[in-house]
């Protein structure tokens, strides 16, 4: 089919530009990346999300929502050229729309914001005011009977609850940020050194460890990464249930156990990070139909 | 069609025959459900009006303005792409309401500035410039910032949201009108253009794109309680707006144009903790005086003292109370 020769005139202006910074699901993002994320189980539609905070630990960012609507920025939001994003479009950073993501939840870093544009971007989201903004604001929202902006802005606002919603559930949960031990390495140290009674003894709790008993027994091995045993002992998921699957797979024990760690992990949170003594690397999956990622680093690695 | 055959398309050729059609299905369903006299600029929607709106989108909004990129950035689906390729051509077609609406504002402010004998014109290139009996300054394009800010200022001026009902509805009653062109002219001293104008226009309608395409019919007009309850709240309005400090006045302003409290703090030189303890009596004494009237009261009493602070900024309180 021909094409009309309006269209044949303005490809004919098109100059491809941009996406220096492009990278499809980023292990690591940072504070001024431009991302774009969707929620846990793609069951509603991506938003793009300027990236105020991020804490590589917990694997959790501060998102301020980003359109293409320029129209729906306010007095304390912020309009950016494509040379201040890498984006190929101008963009607006909704300020007063911010919440917590997941990394997982990233389908794709596009663009970056300047270092200024930062700087700006993060003093609206306190509530102050930036000289690199005054020349890039919105117009200012007036209350709702004056002003036909409020219910596309609501319509965003609850898009991203349901995008933030399981990371604002689990985010604060207390030892998410602490690593498993691979199972494997584990196993390699209660043969090595640590004595079998004291394993026998934890298997045998319901509940809880003695993290010091263990921290003695296993000498300079990281604090840290003793709550694997707990997650082992006791874990989250019903234990009945994980030894019923285990007998119904061709899994070695070691294999097994492996996957009771991230089944654990996934308990409290969408990633599970695995230190053992094999090579680090990073794995990005669906579990039943949720995303999900395994970090694995190499003990003194 | 799936996104990875659409994305391929306009990975090798931007928009080609399959992304096109899909444009013009989204266009062509999405145009029908709004009469052609207002948006298709046209008497009904047919070929030639939707191929005329399908430009549109393609040339000023996806590829002149990038958003196909946007699309094929953030959409994972094609309903996604689809969803979001609507919401361009809602703007579009808010964005020629809009147009509609300054151009008819344009015509009408011509005909109130030659009348005004306060304004006097001049010529500009080939531009008649209007400005202020007195204004010295040399006539000057105004630049961007100046036109957010003398926007911001006429915003809280009360406005009649379109309906469906006429291609070109009344706005902004007369008083309102005559209100909003002399805070302008006061704003820019070197005088305006009415190119100036529609610039300053555009930016008050900000907010009717695109939510001005949700607008099914004119905005009814509340049932009044009659001349009685009218001049009733005339009398609060005008007691009110005699008790305040000019401080006061910065403060009402400022709240309903919607700026942050950090930037009307500035405006008066005080910190934010104190604006806010301030406001907060100002709007206590307010409201003590406006109790007992219905919400349709309260913004007939709002609207008209957003107005009458401006007023009174431009000079004209005097000739206008009196």
């Amino acid at each position: 089919m021909e094409q009309p020769s309006w269209l044949r005139a303005a490809k004919a202006q098109w100059e491809q530009t941009g996406y220096q910074w492009h990278e499809p699901e980023p292990v690591d993002i940072i504070q001024g990346d431009i991302v774009v994320a969707g929620d846990m189980d793609f069951s509603s539609p991506n938003r793009m999300l300027a990236v105020l905070g991020s804490d590589p630990d917990r694997r959790c960012f501060l998102g301020a929502l980003v359109t293409d609507e320029i129209s729906l920025a306010a007095a304390g939001d912020l309009i950016l050229e494509p040379h201040e994003t890498d984006l190929p479009y101008r963009v607006a950073i909704l300020t007063g729309l911010v919440r917590f993501l997941w990394f997982v939840q990233i389908d794709k870093r596009v663009g970056a914001m300047t270092e200024e544009a930062l700087r700006a971007a993060l003093a609206l989201y306190a509530g102050s005011e930036h000289e690199f903004q005054y020349n890039r604001r919105g117009m200012p929202l007036q209350y709702e009977e004056w002003d036909m902006r409020w219910a596309d802005l609501e319509a965003e606002a609850q898009l991203l609850r349901i995008l933030s919603k399981d990371c604002a559930e689990r985010r604060e949960n207390d030892d998410i940020d602490l690593p498993y031990i691979d199972p494997k390495l584990l196993d390699d140290l209660a043969r090595v050194e640590f004595p079998v009674e004291i394993y026998d003894e934890l298997v045998t709790k319901s509940q809880g460890f003695a993290p010091s008993c263990i921290e003695q027994q296993l000498g300079s091995l990281n604090i840290s990464i003793l709550r694997a045993y707990s997650a082992l002992l006791s874990p989250k998921n019903s234990s009945n249930d994980l030894i019923s699957k285990h007998i119904r797979t061709e899994e070695t024990q070691e294999e097994w156990l492996l996957r009771c760690t991230k089944e654990d992990g996934l308990a409290s949170a969408p990633f599970v990070k695995i230190v053992g003594n094999g090579v680090p690397g990073y794995e990005r999956l669906r579990n039943g139909g949720r995303r999900v990622e395994y970090l694995y680093e190499a003990v003194g690695g | 069609m799936k996104l990875s055959e659409m994305r391929r398309e306009y990975e090798s050729d931007i928009i080609g025959p399959l992304l096109l059609q899909e444009i013009r299905a989204v266009c062509s369903a999405r145009a029908r459900k709004y009469p052609p006299s207002i948006y298709g600029l046209s008497s009904e929607w047919d070929e030639e009006a939707v191929d005329d709106l399908v430009q549109d989108v393609v040339v000023k909004r996806l590829i002149g303005e990038r958003q196909i990129d946007y699309l094929f950035d953030v959409a994972r689906t094609a309903s996604d792409w689809r969803a979001l390729l609507d919401r361009q051509v809602r703007i579009t077609l808010a964005r020629r309401r809009v147009r509609t609406v300054v151009d008819n504002l344009i015509d009408r402010a011509k005909r109130v500035l030659r009348k005004d004998d306060q304004v006097i014109t001049s010529k500009f290139s080939r531009w008649t410039v209007y400005s202020l009996r007195g204004a010295h300054n040399a006539y000057q394009p105004l630049e961007d910032q100046q036109v957010r800010r003398v926007a911001e200022r006429v915003r809280v001026i009360p406005k009649k949201a379109p309906g469906l009902a006429k291609r070109a509805p009344s706005i902004y009653a007369k008083r309102e009108f005559e209100v909003l062109l002399h805070v302008v002219l006061q704003e820019a001293p070197g005088g305006i253009t009415v190119r100036d104008l529609g610039r300053i226009l555009e930016y008050v309608f900000t907010d009717w794109v695109p939510a001005v395409l949700e607008l099914s019919e004119e905005i009814p007009q509340p049932v009044t309680g009659g001349p009685d309850e009218a001049s009733h709240i005339r009398e609060i309005a005008d007691s009110i707006i005699a008790d305040l400090s000019k401080e006061d006045a910065t403060i009402i302003s400022g709240r309903l144009a919607g700026l942050p409290d950090v930037e009307i703090a500035r405006l008066l030189d005080i910190s934010r903790p104190t604006l806010i303890k301030r406001s907060n009596a100002l709007f206590d004494r307010i409201r003590s005086m406006t109790e007992g009237l219905d919400q349709f009261g309260q913004d007939t009493l709002i609207d008209h003292i957003s107005t009458a602070v401006l007023e009174r900024s431009i000079g004209k309180w005097n000739n206008l109370v009196g």
